[in-house]
C-alpha cells in the first residue's frame, strides 16, 4: 500500500502517543491511587431492610480496609444522610462510603474532588478515600432523576480527627 | 457593457449544456478542476502532480497539534487531576 | 448535467429526507438557546424548571437523533446513487422506509412535545438516553424503534444497490463513497442491535406494563453498548464529506484513497467494543472490563490522527494549486471566501479541539473529575455540534443546488454563517469546560445550590454563566442564517442547468494503489463482530444471569 513517508511517520507518532496516554493511566491508577469503582455485590432496591441500608450514616468498619463505613441512600431528591442531616466524617482517616439508590439512577458528586460516582437501584457504589482536612464539601446529584433533579443535593461535613466521636455514628 | 457580461454568461451556459449533452457518461471526473470561483469550486491556478507534492505543511501542523495535544494532558492529568481534591483509592 | 436531472427520484428521496432533517434542526436549536438562557439563570421567562428537561429531551432527541439520522440518509442516498450511477432499485421499499421513519420521529416527538402541556399525562421528559426507571409514555419508544428499524431497511437499500451494481463490475473497486457508506452502515447494523434489543424487547413491554419491574443497570449498558458507535454513525458521514468532498472544496484532490478505506475499516471494528467508557463511573461492571474499553478507545484515535493527516494534506494540496508556499503561509491561499470549504475547514478545526476534551474523557480515572459534569456537552458540542452539524451545514450549500437545480442565494450570508457558528461554539464550549472542572453539573435545570460555591480555575463563575448565554445566542442567529438561505435557496433561487460544479477530481493516490484485501467487507465485519463478544458478552451474561428484568424497581414517570 502506498503511504506517504509524512504520514507513516505521523501514524508511528500516533502510535507512541496512544501508549504515552495508556502509560499515564495505568501509573495514575497504580502509583498516583487514582482508581475508579468496580463491580460490587447487588442488593435488593425494594428491599434494603436486611442490609446496612437500613440505617444509613458513619458506621465504624469492620471491613479491615477503612476505619469507618458511610452507608449512603439516595432517592428522589435526597440523599441520606446528606441533605437533612450532613455526613459527618474525621480528617486523615481511611473512610469507604456505600452508596445505593432506592428510586432511579442519581448521582453523587462531591463538588471540587475526584469522588463521583452514578448510583444505581440495585447496585452498591463502594469507593474508599482520605479527606485530607477539614472542610465542608457540597454534594450534587449530576445524573438526571426527574422534575426536581435540580435541587437534590447532600453536604459532607469534614471535621478533625480529635473531634471526632461516637456521637457522629449511628449502629 | 452589462448586456455583453450577460450574452456571454448565456453563451458559456449553452457551451456547457451542450457540452454535457455530447459526453457520454456521468459526472466529469475530469483534471485539473474548472475551478471557476462558484459556491464549492474555488479557482486554481497551477496544476501539483502526486509526485511533485510534499505535504510538509500538514506535517507541521500536526506536529504543532501533537505537542498541544501531550503539553495539555500533561498539564491536565498531572496538574488538575491530580491536585483536584480527595480521589477513589479503593 | 445536474443531480436532478440524471437521477430525479434520488433526488426526490435525498430532498424528502434533508427537509425532514432541516426541521428538526430548527426546532431542536431553538429548544438549544432556550435551555442555555434557562440555566444560566440569564433568562427563565420561557419555561418552568420542571418543563426544562422536556425540552432538553427535545434538543437530545430533534438534534442528536433525527436532524443527524435524517441528513445522514439524505448524504447516503446521493453519494451511492452518484458513485454507483443508479437510481434506487426500488422506490416503494425506498419511500417506506422514509415513511416508517418519519412515523417513528412524529410518535417519539408528539410525546415529547405533549409534556410541555400542563397537566398532560403523557410525557417523555427522559432525556435521549432515557435511561429506566424513568418512564416515558410507550409511543415514546416505539416511535424510536420505527426510526431504528427504517435505519436498517435503508442500509440494505443501499446494500442492494452495490450487489446489483457488483454483478455488473464484478472486478472494479467499490467506488468511496459508497465504499464509506456500506462500512458506516455496517457498524450501525452491529450497535443498533443493542439498542433495538432495549427499547423491543424490555422498554416497550415495561411501558405497557406488562412486565412491571426492571434492572436500570442491563438497559443502560446496552444503550452504551450502542451509544458510542452512535457518535461515529454521525462523524463518520462528515469523515465522507471531507474525504470525498472537501478536497475539492479547497480546489485539491484527495490525499490517499486507501488511508480512506483504512479509516473507515479501524471504525467499524472498534466503535461498539468502547462503550463501557461512558460507564467508568458505574458500580456493576468491573475495572478490567473498563481497562479493556479503555484501551480500546484510545486505539480509536488513530483512524482520527490518519484522517488529520489525510484530510489536512488534501486541503493543502488544494492551497498549493491555488499557489500557497511556505510551512504555514499557503493556509492563506486556502478558499476562505467559498462557504462550504469554510464550514468543513471550521468544523475540521473545532475537532481538533474536541479530540483533546475526548482523550480526556477516554481516560479512565481523570473522567470521573468531569463525569457528568458540564465538561460533557463542552465536549460533544465540539464534536457533533460542531464537526458534523456544521458539516452537513457546509456540504448542503453544495447539494441543494444539485438537488434542486437552483443556485445558492444570499451568498454572503452563506459565508458569514460558518464564521459565527465557530465563534458562537468557541465561547459556549470553552465555558462549558471550564464549568465542568468547576464541578458543575450537566442535565440540570438550575445548577446553584445552597451551602457551598462552585470555584473556577480559570475565570469566573459569573462570566462562564455569561459565555455560555452569548455563545448560544450567537449559535441560534447562526442557525437561522443557514436556514434562512437554504429555504431562500429551494424556493425562489434562480435556475440553471448547473447551479454548481459537481465533478470531483480523481484522488492524488487513487484506487489503483488501494490492496484489495480493504474491500473484502465479510473479513472485516467478522472481525468487529468478534472483538464486540470479546468486550461485551461477559458483562453482559453476568447482567442477564440473574434475569432479565432482575432485580428490579419499579417505573417512574418522566
Amino acid at each position: 500500500m502506498h503511504i506517504h513517508k509524512f504520514e507513516r511517520f505521523w501514524i508511528q507518532l500516533a502510535f507512541v502517543t496512544i501508549a504515552f496516554f495508556i502509560a499515564t493511566v495505568v501509573y495514575g491508577f497504580v502509583g498516583m491511587n487514582l482508581k475508579v469503582i468496580g463491580a460490587n455485590k447487588k442488593v435488593d432496591a425494594q428491599h434494603l431492610e436486611n442490609t446496612e441500608f437500613n440505617h444509613p450514616g458513619v458506621k465504624k468498619s469492620t471491613s479491615g480496609v477503612a476505619k469507618y463505613d458511610v452507608y449512603v441512600k439516595a432517592m428522589q431528591f435526597a440523599y441520606q444522610p446528606g441533605s437533612g442531616t450532613p455526613i459527618t466524617v474525621p480528617a486523615n482517616t481511611k473512610i469507604t462510603f456505600h452508596i445505593t439508590s432506592v428510586d432511579v439512577i442519581h448521582g453523587f458528586e462531591v463538588v471540587g474532588t475526584n469522588l463521583n460516582t452514578m448510583v444505581i437501584p440495585g447496585e452498591v457504589s463502594k469507593f474508599t478515600t482520605i479527606f485530607p482536612e477539614p472542610k465542608s464539601y457540597g454534594v450534587i446529584c449530576n445524573e438526571y432523576c426527574g422534575p426536581a433533579h435540580h435541587v437534590m443535593q447532600g453536604k459532607i461535613n469534614v471535621i478533625p480527627k480529635s473531634e471526632f466521636d461516637e456521637k457522629y455514628l449511628v449502629k | 457593457m452589462r448586456d455583453i457580461v450577460k450574452l456571454s454568461l448565456l453563451f458559456i451556459k449553452i457551451f456547457f449544456v451542450m457540452a454535457e449533452e455530447n459526453s457520454d457518461h456521468s459526472t466529469p471526473e475530469e483534471y485539473p478542476p474548472k475551478g471557476d470561483g462558484t459556491i464549492g469550486n474555488p479557482k486554481v491556478d497551477q496544476k501539483v502532480s502526486v509526485d511533485d507534492y510534499k505535504p510538509k505543511g500538514t506535517l507541521t501542523l500536526a506536529l504543532i497539534y501533537f505537542l498541544i495535544v501531550v503539553l495539555m494532558w500533561i498539564f491536565m492529568y498531572f496538574g488538575e487531576f491530580a491536585n483536584h481534591g480527595p480521589s477513589i483509592m479503593n | 448535467m445536474t443531480f436532478l436531472k440524471k437521477y430525479p427520484r434520488a433526488a426526490k428521496v435525498a430532498k424528502a429526507n434533508f427537509i425532514v432533517a432541516f426541521i428538526a434542526l430548527t426546532i431542536g436549536g431553538t429548544f438549544g438557546l432556550i435551555q442555555a438562557l434557562h440555566r444560566t439563570d440569564i433568562f427563565r421567562g420561557i419555561i418552568n424548571s420542571g418543563q426544562y428537561y422536556t425540552i432538553l429531551t427535545g434538543h437530545g432527541v430533534l438534534l442528536a437523533l433525527i436532524f443527524t439520522t435524517f441528513f445522514i440518509m439524505g448524504l447516503f442516498v446521493w453519494g451511492v446513487t452518484r458513485s454507483l450511477e443508479r437510481e434506487p432499485e426500488n422506490l416503494t421499499y425506498t419511500w417506506t422506509w422514509f415513511w416508517l421513519m418519519v412515523v417513528g420521529l412524529v410518535l417519539a416527538a408528539f410525546t415529547i412535545l405533549a409534556g410541555l402541556v400542563p397537566g398532560s399525562s403523557i410525557r417523555a421528559a427522559v432525556l435521549y438516553t432515557f435511561y429506566p426507571p424513568l418512564q416515558a409514555h410507550p409511543l415514546f419508544y416505539i416511535g424510536l424503534a420505527l426510526v431504528i428499524v427504517a435505519s436498517w431497511m435503508a442500509g440494505a437499500d443501499w446494500f442492494r444497490s452495490y450487489l446489483k451494481w457488483r454483478k455488473e463490475h464484478p472486478t472494479e473497486r467499490i467506488p468511496l463513497l459508497t465504499y464509506m457508506t456500506l462500512f458506516t452502515m455496517l457498524m450501525w447494523y452491529i450497535c443498533s442491535f443493542g439498542v433495538a434489543f432495549e427499547v423491543v424487547v424490555m422498554l416497550i413491554p415495561w411501558s405497557l406494563g406488562w412486565v412491571t419491574n426492571i434492572d436500570p443497570l442491563l438497559p443502560r449498558t446496552l444503550f452504551w453498548y450502542f451509544g458510542h458507535a452512535l457518535v461515529y454513525f454521525w462523524l463518520l458521514p462528515a469523515y465522507y464529506v471531507w474525504y470525498a468532498i472537501l478536497p475539492k472544496f479547497s480546489g485539491g484532490r484527495l490525499f490517499s484513497d486507501s488511508m480512506a478505506r483504512v479509516v473507515f475499516i479501524i471504525f467499524l471494528i472498534l466503535s461498539t467494543p468502547v462503550g463501557f467508557h461512558h460507564q467508568y463511573a458505574d458500580p456493576g461492571i468491573s475495572v478490567g472490563f473498563k481497562f479493556y474499553a479503555m484501551a480500546a478507545t484510545l486505539l480509536l484515535l488513530l483512524p482520527s490522527l490518519i484522517t488529520f493527516f489525510t484530510v489536512i494534506a488534501s486541503m493543502e494540496h488544494g492551497a498549493r494549486q491555488r499557489g500557497g508556499k511556505g510551512y504555514l503561509a499557503w493556509l492563506g491561499k486556502l478558499p476562505w471566501d467559498n462557504p462550504p470549504f469554510v464550514g468543513c475547514a471550521l468544523a475540521g478545526i473545532m475537532f481538533a479541539a474536541g479530540g483533546f476534551s475526548g482523550i480526556i474523557n477516554a481516560s479512565m480515572n481523570i473522567n470521573i473529575m468531569i463525569h457528568n459534569t458540564l465538561w460533557v456537552p463542552g465536549h460533544f458540542h465540539l464534536t457533533v455540534g460542531t464537526a458534523v452539524a456544521l458539516t452537513f451545514m457546509a456540504v448542503s450549500y453544495w447539494l441543494i443546488p444539485q438537488l434542486t437545480g437552483r443556485k445558492l442565494k444570499h451568498k454572503t450570508l452563506a459565508l458569514i454563517q460558518p464564521y459565527a457558528w465557530f465563534l458562537g461554539m468557541t465561547l459556549m464550549s470553552n465555558a462549558m469546560h471550564r464549568g465542568g472542572l468547576a464541578g458543575i453539573p450537566r442535565r440540570t435545570a438550575e445548577p446553584t445550590y445552597s451551602g457551598f460555591k462552585f470555584h473556577a480555575v480559570f475565570g469566573s463563575i459569573g462570566e462562564i454563566k455569561w459565555q455560555i448565554a452569548i455563545g448560544a445566542t450567537i449559535l441560534t442567529i447562526s442557525l437561522f442564517m443557514f436556514i434562512w438561505v437554504i429555504t431562500a435557496t429551494w424556493w425562489k433561487g434562480e435556475e440553471s442547468e448547473q447551479p454548481v460544479d459537481e465533478s470531483i477530481p480523481e484522488p492524488l493516490s487513487g484506487a489503483e494503489y488501494t490492496p484489495a484485501v480493504l474491500d473484502n467487507i465479510k473479513l472485516w465485519l467478522a472481525l468487529a463482530i468478534i472483538l464486540v463478544i470479546l468486550a461485551y458478552s461477559f458483562p453482559l451474561w453476568d447482567m442477564i444471569k440473574d434475569g432479565l428484568f432482575s432485580p428490579g424497581v419499579p417505573p417512574r414517570p418522566a
